[in-house]
């Protein structure tokens, strides 16, 4: 017999590490009594995506009035905080954290592209939700009109992949299944991000976020993404701290590139070699940046 | 009726001839293959004949061969709190 109970390396493969991830994301949701929704990935409905498309890591959204309460359940866990919602993405939606068990998880407090008030998304998703089982732990899922929107709105900040769901969902679907899918987009006023992917965003040409979905769906330069963020913010004050902290490097990026904790000294070169990586980008600008992590 | 299922608690994934057993929310991951495979499927699964009989089919062995072996690998799960016995309330 090969039971390994030796307290040795085990060789998981990533679909069983995913499963048993999201189980064990789910058993601190359901000890906190924290409402929470398993999202993308192996999360997605097989009717939805066809069985394949797993990723890397775990994404799940948490009813916003709790993300507090989840984080602290997460921490205490031995999950450790990996990226911030301010440093993580353009969007400060996520956080992500690093177990060393069970991988990354993407803790959402809202979903890039959905502008309806957070509390209020997130009530119209969990209020028809589903379940898939993972590991024998029934997880809820967002209702399966709700899947393609998310997975679309998702395809709208370029990531890499995510083109075929584009093509899947609405290019080859059929006029009554685009039309539920526009029904949540409406529901969840995400024209706009919707546009950036399917439609055409140049309507939106006045619309505060308009360069920062355009920026991130077209691959834009980093001085672009930036500008764009600057302008989505909703008061100039909130534009004023965007425009403050685009000077300071991003310290957290910088440590998981180089795989430690940056010293002082490295985030000095750093915060002159960003300049020069700008003017470079401007020179050898791509048809469409390659997708970080997020 | 299957004769043992997962504690509460316990997640489990199955792929072909391994099974992975996770203790939740914390860990550890613990890795069964090949005829340790064999037995925790039989002994969760709903099926006729004793769980030594069809692990005996299923590796091509004799039951008298097996039989303590197997019931005493059971026990050990039990005692390890990965699985019950089936229709008794998990710890």
């Amino acid at each position: 017999m090969a039971a390994d109970t030796s307290g040795g390396t085990v060789d998981v493969p990533l679909s069983v590490r995913l499963h048993l991830g999201r189980a064990a994301v789910q058993s601190l949701a359901d000890s906190a009594a924290i409402h929470l929704l398993h999202i993308k990935g192996d999360a997605v409905d097989p009717a939805v995506r066809p069985a394949g498309a797993t990723g890397s890591d775990i994404d799940v959204m948490v009813r916003p009035d709790q993300v507090d309460v989840m984080d602290h359940v997460l921490r205490t866990h031995d999950w450790e905080l990996y990226t911030t919602f301010e440093n993580g993405s353009p969007f400060g939606h996520a956080q992500t954290y690093h177990h060393r068990l069970w991988g990354y998880v993407d803790l959402h407090r809202r979903f890039p592209g959905v502008r309806l008030d957070p509390d209020d998304a997130f009530a119209r998703l969990w209020r028809d939700h589903g379940w898939i089982d993972f590991a024998g732990i029934a997880c809820p899922v967002p209702s399966i009109p709700a899947q393609p929107a998310i997975l679309i709105l998702n395809a709208a900040r370029g990531r890499v992949g995510t083109s075929l769901d584009v093509q899947r969902l609405w290019t080859e679907a059929g006029p009554e299944e685009r039309g539920a899918i526009e029904t949540e987009i409406d529901a969840l006023d995400a024209r706009l991000a919707w546009d950036a992917v399917v439609g055409d965003i140049e309507r939106h040409r006045g619309d505060r976020e308009y360069l920062l979905w355009r920026a991130v769906s077209r691959g834009g330069t980093r001085a672009e993404e930036w500008w764009g963020r600057v302008r989505a913010q909703p008061t100039m004050r909130t534009r004023a701290a965007m425009v403050a902290r685009s000077s300071l490097v991003n310290v957290e990026h910088l440590s998981h590139r180089l795989g430690h904790p940056a010293s002082r000294a490295q985030i000095i070169v750093e915060f002159f070699a960003r300049p020069l990586r700008g003017i470079k980008e401007l020179f050898t600008r791509p048809g469409r940046r390659a997708a970080a992590r997020r | 009726m299957t004769a043992y299922r997962p504690a509460s608690g316990i997640a489990v994934e199955q792929r072909e001839d391994a099974v992975y057993i996770a203790r939740l929310p914390d860990g550890p991951i613990i890795a069964l293959n090949d005829t340790a495979a064999i037995i925790w499927i039989e002994a969760c699964a709903s099926a006729a004949g004793s769980i030594a009989h069809r692990v005996a089919s299923r590796v091509d062995r004799g039951v008298e061969e097996i039989a303590r072996d197997v019931d005493a690998f059971l026990q050990a799960l039990v005692g390890q709190g990965l699985l019950v016995p089936a229709g008794r309330p998990s710890a």
